[in-house]
Formats: C-alpha cells, structure tokens, sequence
C-alpha cells in the first residue's frame, strides 16, 4: 500500500504523462500487453489472408476467363487437353483435366462402361472442384473468427485495465484524474485496437466468401457445361 | 495439385508481408500525422505556495475541519476520566466507616491508620489479616495507578498519531484549492513583501493599482501606477502607491511557471489597504 503510494507519487513527479501509441503500450499491465500483442498479431495475420485471397481471387478470375475463352474458341478438346498438360495451373482447367482424364481412360478401354462413363465423369468433375474449393476457403475461419472475437478480446482488456484502475485508486484513496487518466486511457487503447483488428477482418471475410461463392458457382457452371458436351460425345460414339 | 500448392505458399508470404508493410505504414502514419497520439500531456505545474494565507484569501472556511477536531477531542477528555477515580479512592480514607466492609477498601484505612482508630471497633478483624495483605494491596493500588497511566499515555499517543493523519486530509483538501490559484500565489508572494503602515490617516480609503511587466524568469521589468494624476495630485495616495510599487519592486522574482508565463506577462495588480491585493 505505502509501496503503491510511493509508486504513484514517483509517477507524478515523474514528468509529463506519455499518451502515445507506444507509451500507452508501455505502461499497460502485462495482461492487458498481452492482449494487445495478441490483438496486433491477429491484425497482420488478417491482413495477411486479406491480401493473400484478394489477390488469389483476381488472379483466378482472370484466368478462369483465359481458359473458358480456349476452351470455346473452337478447338478439340484432345488439342486443349496436351496443352493444359498433366498439371493444371488453376481450379477451372484441373476440373477439366480430371473429367478428360476419366474420359479418356475409359475410352481406351473400349465401351464396355460406357453407360455410367457419364455418371462417373460428373463425379470425378464434383470431387475435384470441391477439392479446390476447399483449397480456397482455406483460412478464411481465421477471419470469420477475429472478426468476432477481436472485439471481445478488446473489451476484456479494457475491463481488466479498468479494474487496476480502480484498484489503483482505491490504494491511493487519490481519485485525481492525473492518477484516473492514464489507466483509463491505456484500458481503452485494448478496444481500440481490438476494433481496429476486427472491423476491416469482417469486410474482408463479406467481400471475400461472396467472390468466392461466385467463382464456385462459375466452377459449378463449367462443370455442368463440359458434362453435357462429354455426354453428347458419349451417345455420338455409342 | 502441387504445382497449386505451391503457388498458394508464394502469394500466401506475399500477402503477410503486404499486411506488415500496411501496418508499419499505418503506425507511421499515425505518428507522424496525428499529433494528439504523440503529443505529451501538459502536466499541471505545482505552484509554490504558502497554504495559510491562500487559504484565507481564497477558500471558504474548511467545513471538513470543525468535525474532524471534536472527533479527536473527546478521545483525550475521556482518558483523564480515568485517573480522577483513582483520585477519588484516595479521599475515601477520610470516610472511613464504608471501607471495613468491603475487603478492597481496607489498604486505604491501613495505609491512612492513624486517623482510623477512632472508629475502630469494625477495623480490628480485618488489622489481622491486612497487614499481610497491606503491602500487596498498596502494590496492587500502585499497579492500578501506573496500569492507568500508561493506558492514558497510550491513549495520547494514539491520539498523536490520529492527528497527523486529519492534519494530512485538511492540507491535501486546501492543496487541492489552491491548484487553482496560481494568482494567489503571486498575490501572497508580493504581498509579504508589502510593508504599510495600517494606521495612517484615510488609509482604508485608499487603493492603488499598480501595472507589473514580468520577464519570463519572473522578475519584474517595470511597475507602472495606473493613476498617474491621482499620484501626482494626492500626496497621501503618492505614499501609499509608492509604497505597493515598492513591494512589486522589492520582491525578487515572482513565482511564474515558465509554460503559464503568456498569462501572467501583465498584471494589474490592485492594492488596498486591508492588506489585499486584488
């Protein structure tokens, strides 16, 4: 208690009360530190995984566009095959390679199976695209999940510096706001940055899960399209 | 699969190392361009202050004060309660009759004999039996009195370390005031240094105001009268305006933060004769 006293009269004589960013960090509690290390942290991994999918998203777009142009331009569907080649580069050509591969295959063996050649084409197409799929939403969890709790997080920061706040004042019996302030100040800089974590994490997360819909839409689309073509070829060749 | 994986990696520590390029842009940012994160709070300068006469000026009489005293007070009127009764058995030997009864008594009428034997008769047994009991009695009496006593001393003691604390809660209540009274402080400051002469004729009447330029380490440029035709005219207000600007003059440096200084370059400072500057 005196110790406490004593400890406050230093930090008043101290000198000025330091308010930026890094000494509200400073003088937090180290709970209340850890929660703001852990709130920046879950910022650069957000922002890591915002810009990682964003980026992914534009390039997958652009070469989804690329691949449905080559792939109704005209061509047979044996030339696009050799030039895709055996490792595609993108969700919507490894659908394709997948179901040609299937078709193929069977082909070779002659049409012995040729009635569920169809069936067994859709379903090799579905397991490959939700292969990819799942490729892609990979990680967005983590922003679903920060923008939820980050604020939370904060705030639980925040109540706990509050709370040495008072317990402050109760040991000083000084309710000044010069002993008030500082402690307040830095329990509110938790939500702020809490805030600061979880607002652009749930943008984020809105824009990205609806392009990504989309695109598993456009896969689905695809999907369907290069399925009815095979099956046409199936009843020419039967 | 794996060529994806991969690439997946790549934009993966591409994306991680654009989010610590954002977030060390933004801090910067932050720094540089939004001053109130980075600023320093003023703190509010401690004056120096004499507290009495500040006090006096400044605050209405404390009310706190009043109740804290009586609360110490009665402590201390009650632990001289408890000697009297010892001063009070001392006069029972001379109304000796009660004591025979009461085995405790007895030590009084023994140590006392003398004047006891008068009544004598009842005495006799207990003579017998107290004379052993004589001096553990007076012992025990003696203890009582000293037991007494240091309890009263403890007590006085305990009032002693009560005190300072309430002194500690009336000056940190008249410290709190007088934070707003960096005027007072100067006030006071000049006006010890003030020397007049109270019982001059048609002095109450009389008040100057003086016009003080201060330099920034608080010592005073100039000392102005106001009234300038007044103190040509009036020999008796010539007097008592000299002797205001005396004090201005006379009184060193001037008790001024450096920060606050703007705010206190010019005073005017009126003086008046009950020993008030305002």
């Amino acid at each position: 208690m005196e110790n406490a006293i004593t400890q406050t009269a230093t930090l008043a004589a101290a000198g000025p009360v330091h308010v930026s960013a890094w000494g509200l960090f400073l003088q937090a509690d180290i709970i209340v530190k850890t929660v703001m290390l852990l709130l920046i942290m879950a910022s650069l991994w957000s922002w890591g995984i915002i810009f990682d999918k964003i980026m992914r998203l534009r390039s997958l777009f652009k070469q989804a566009e690329d691949f449905e142009e080559r792939f109704w331009s005209g061509s047979s569907l044996e030339d696009l095959y050799e030039k895709v080649g055996q490792r595609p580069k993108e969700p919507m050509s490894a659908i394709f390679v997948a179901a040609m591969k299937e078709w193929k295959r069977s082909g070779t063996k002659g049409g012995a199976a040729a009635s569920t050649l169809g069936e067994r084409i859709d379903r090799v197409m579905k397991i490959s695209l939700e292969r990819e799929m799942d490729h892609l939403n990979r990680r967005m969890i983590f922003l679903a999940s920060t923008g939820s709790v980050a604020p939370f997080l904060g705030l639980f920061g925040t109540v706990w510096g509050i709370m040495n706040t008072f317990t402050a004042i109760g040991a000083t019996s000084d309710t000044s706001l010069a002993t008030v302030a500082p402690g307040i100040a830095e329990a509110l800089f938790a939500t702020a940055l809490g805030l600061v974590a979880a607002i652009p994490a749930v943008v984020a997360y809105n824009k990205i899960s609806s392009d990504l819909t989309r695109y598993a839409l456009r896969l689905e689309n695809f999907a369907g399209e290069f399925g009815a073509i095979l099956s046409r070829q199936l009843d020419l060749r039967t | 699969m794996s060529t994806m994986n991969l690439s997946l990696r790549e934009t993966e520590g591409q994306g991680l190392m654009l989010s610590v390029a954002l977030h060390v842009a933004v801090a910067v940012g932050t720094w540089v361009t939004v001053p109130f994160l980075s600023r320093d709070l003023p703190l509010e300068q401690p004056i120096i202050v004499d507290l009495v006469p500040i006090d006096d000026i400044t605050a209405a009489p404390p009310k706190p004060a009043p109740k804290v005293e009586p609360k110490i007070e009665p402590k201390p009127e009650e632990k001289p309660e408890p000697p009297k009764p010892v001063d009070a058995e001392k006069p029972s030997p001379n109304q000796m009759p009660p004591p025979p009864d009461a085995s405790a008594p007895p030590p009084k009428p023994v140590a006392e004999a003398p004047p006891v034997p008068k009544v004598a008769p009842p005495p006799p047994k207990p003579k017998a039996k107290p004379k052993k009991d004589d001096w553990a009695d007076l012992q025990s009496l003696v203890k009582n009195l000293e037991k007494k006593e240091a309890k009263a001393e403890e007590q006085r003691q305990q009032v002693a370390a009560v005190t300072p604390q309430d002194a500690k809660v009336i000056t940190q209540q008249t410290a709190d005031r007088a934070t707003m009274t960096e005027l007072d402080a100067i006030r006071s400051h000049i006006e010890a240094c003030w020397r007049i002469d109270p019982g001059k004729e048609g002095i109450e009447n009389l008040s100057a105001e003086i016009k003080v330029y201060i330099n920034p380490d608080g010592s005073v440029q100039q000392a102005a009268v106001e009234d300038m035709g007044r103190y040509l005219a009036d020999s008796q207000f010539r007097t008592f305006a000299n002797s205001a600007r005396n004090a201005v003059l006379s009184c060193g440096n001037i008790p001024i933060s450096a920060e606050r200084y703007e705010t206190f370059k010019v005073l005017s400072l009126n003086f008046s004769p009950q020993g008030r500057i305002n």
